[in-house]
């Protein structure tokens, strides 16, 4: 449904996006990760029309983002980033203005932006002015005015940003509701929506691509040791220390919990056998209390930290 | 088409959301007031001849701003983003946009009717003088907006857009004198190309095609190149 090829933007001698490439499947939800300043919006800016690529292509449902503009923008629904809404229209007839220029038929607008307002959480404002919405009503209406017409893509830039808690929720829930039926690019810095929201993740950092994957996926490839999870209650150094004899165990990470002498471990160790037992029994015979065991999987976080930063690169080492 | 209506009608719901439209009649219409006082009540001029050499002087103030914000507006909040990449050519937002103004200048003209109203009641003023009057206002004021529409498609600033409209028009004036000053062709040249000296024909009750040719080719050349502005703006690499 979206294919990227090579897409660079560069204002002046100042790279923002660095031939970058990824497909988007008809259906998927893809996740745009990365730090403020990647590139992302750049990239959706691109998709959209609004910014031509300086190289490469991008064709939406089949069409070329730049010689296809106008089809490109039939297509799809754009939430940008800081949500931009024009004050002095009410909610309804900022609807119907958008409806209309989407080109929705005028007898089926009125049930449409009744369905948007549904959708949305917006019926109990449809008469207020935008300028006098809060931040979470705002954004609202910035996701309504996308969906208006139904479009087959929807590429929405931080949709949750700014919002709280309980509005996030309902918010990713509403993605996950479109998904199969739509093909949507969410972008985000926020890790836990990649999570529970998208597909796939495509994580960028500086304007280059960094990873196109299932977190699966790259979960697997960048987990190359295995991990395990203990919290013990006792004396730090000396736990550690046997912790450090068993073998095949190369680090290992201790944090403090809140509670006084309990500590948790990240042990790392070779991916030949599975040593989790033999932790269990090395804390057990030291006479220290053993309270939880788990294996530990690298966290989105994890991953994210190592593919863009230096540090993450290097295992934190106590 | 029905882009074009879309874009027109959100523009002119927006002049009555804020207080500069309502701002601007007044202030157009105060002023006229006063103009008609003088020099049909004291001076007891029969005819409205004076009166619209005085509005359209106020029309360079007052056109200015209706159209300052139509495109800075958008890119200052940003909404700009949002229409651009809505399925909509970049012609049709033009064009609604400078339909609304003009739309909103013939709501100004329609509340200057009770002029020649109290004209026809009291005296025995020249229908033809009047009506072309009108006529020629209606030309001169699209012209005006157009100028106006494109100041605003080039730039951020609304602020910037009236003073670019302004002095634009105000340039133009003293074009115009200059050509008043001498017989040569430059002269020549400067007078046709002021854009109120075409308005005279229609004050003496005459239409005449070299007027409204210049008016119209005016009007298409600004539109014409606002949508070139927006449309580069949007291909920059």
């Amino acid at each position: 449904m979206i294919e990227v090829m090579g897409i660079t933007k560069s204002f002046g001698d100042h790279v923002v996006v660095d031939d970058v490439s990824f497909t988007v499947e008809t259906g998927e939800i893809l996740g745009f990760l990365g730090p403020n300043g990647a590139g992302k919006t750049t990239t959706m800016r691109m998709l959209t029309g609004f910014l031509p690529p300086t190289r490469g292509t991008a064709k939406v449902a089949g069409f070329d983002v730049f010689k296809n503009s106008l089809e490109v923008r039939r297509r799809i629904g754009y939430m940008p980033e800081n949500v931009p809404l024009y004050s002095d229209m009410t909610v309804s007839s900022y609807l119907n203005f958008v409806g209309r220029i989407k080109g929705v038929d005028s007898r089926k607008l009125n049930q449409q932006i009744d369905s948007v307002l549904f959708t949305c959480g917006l019926r109990e404002v449809k008469n207020q002015m935008i300028g006098h919405l809060s931040k979470g009503y705002k954004q609202r209406v910035g996701l309504g005015q996308a969906l208006l017409a139904d479009p087959k893509i929807l590429i929405l830039d931080e949709p949750t940003t700014g919002l709280d808690p309980r509005q996030i929720a309902q918010i990713r829930e509403l993605i996950k509701s479109l998904a199969g039926g739509h093909t949507i690019v969410l972008s985000t810095h926020i890790l836990p929506e990649v999570n529970m929201v998208c597909d796939r993740v495509v994580i960028i950092n500086n304007g280059k691509m960094v990873a196109q994957d299932t977190v699966e996926s790259l979960t697997k490839q960048l987990t190359k040791s295995q991990m395990t999870s203990l919290t013990v209650h006792g004396p730090v150094k000396l736990i550690k220390e046997r912790l450090k004899m068993v073998e095949g165990v190369l680090v290992v990470e201790t944090h403090a919990t809140e509670e006084e002498e309990i500590n948790n471990y990240i042990v790392h160790a070779q991916l030949d056998r599975d040593i989790r037992s033999y932790l269990a029994k090395s804390v057990i015979d030291g006479g220290f209390g053993l309270l939880e065991l788990r294996s530990h999987q690298l966290s989105l976080e994890d991953i994210f930290l190592q593919l863009t930063t230096k540090e993450g690169q290097q295992v934190k080492l106590n | 088409m029905r882009n074009i209506v879309t874009i027109m009608d959100k523009e002119i719901k927006a002049y009555f959301s804020s207080s500069m439209a309502f701002l601007a009649f007044f202030v157009f219409l105060l002023i006229s007031g006063f103009a008609y006082d003088f020099y049909v009540m004291k001076v007891h001029l029969s005819e409205m001849t004076q009166l619209f050499w005085w509005m359209i002087y106020l029309l360079m103030l007052i056109i200015p701003a209706f159209t300052m914000h139509l495109f800075s507006e958008e890119r200052r909040s940003g909404t700009i983003e949002l229409l651009m990449t809505y399925p909509i050519q970049d012609w049709e937002v033009v064009l609604g946009k400078f339909f609304a103004g003009f739309a909103l200048f013939i709501g100004l003209l329609v509340m200057t009717f009770h002029f020649p109203l109290f004209l026809f009641m009291w005296g025995n003023p020249e229908p033809g003088r009047i009506i072309g009057g009108y006529i020629g206002l209606l030309f001169l004021g699209a012209t005006f907006i157009s100028i106006g529409v494109l100041a605003t498609s080039s730039t951020e600033s609304s602020n910037t857009a009236w003073v670019i409209t302004a002095g634009v028009l105000f340039a133009f004036v003293i074009l115009g004198s200059l050509g008043m000053v001498g017989s040569g062709s430059v002269f020549k040249f400067l007078s046709y190309v002021s854009l109120i000296e075409h308005f005279r024909t229609f004050s003496f009750g005459v239409l005449s095609s070299r007027d409204i040719i210049f008016y119209l080719s005016v009007i298409v050349f600004s539109l014409f190149l606002s949508i070139r502005i927006v449309e580069i703006e949007r291909w920059k690499s």
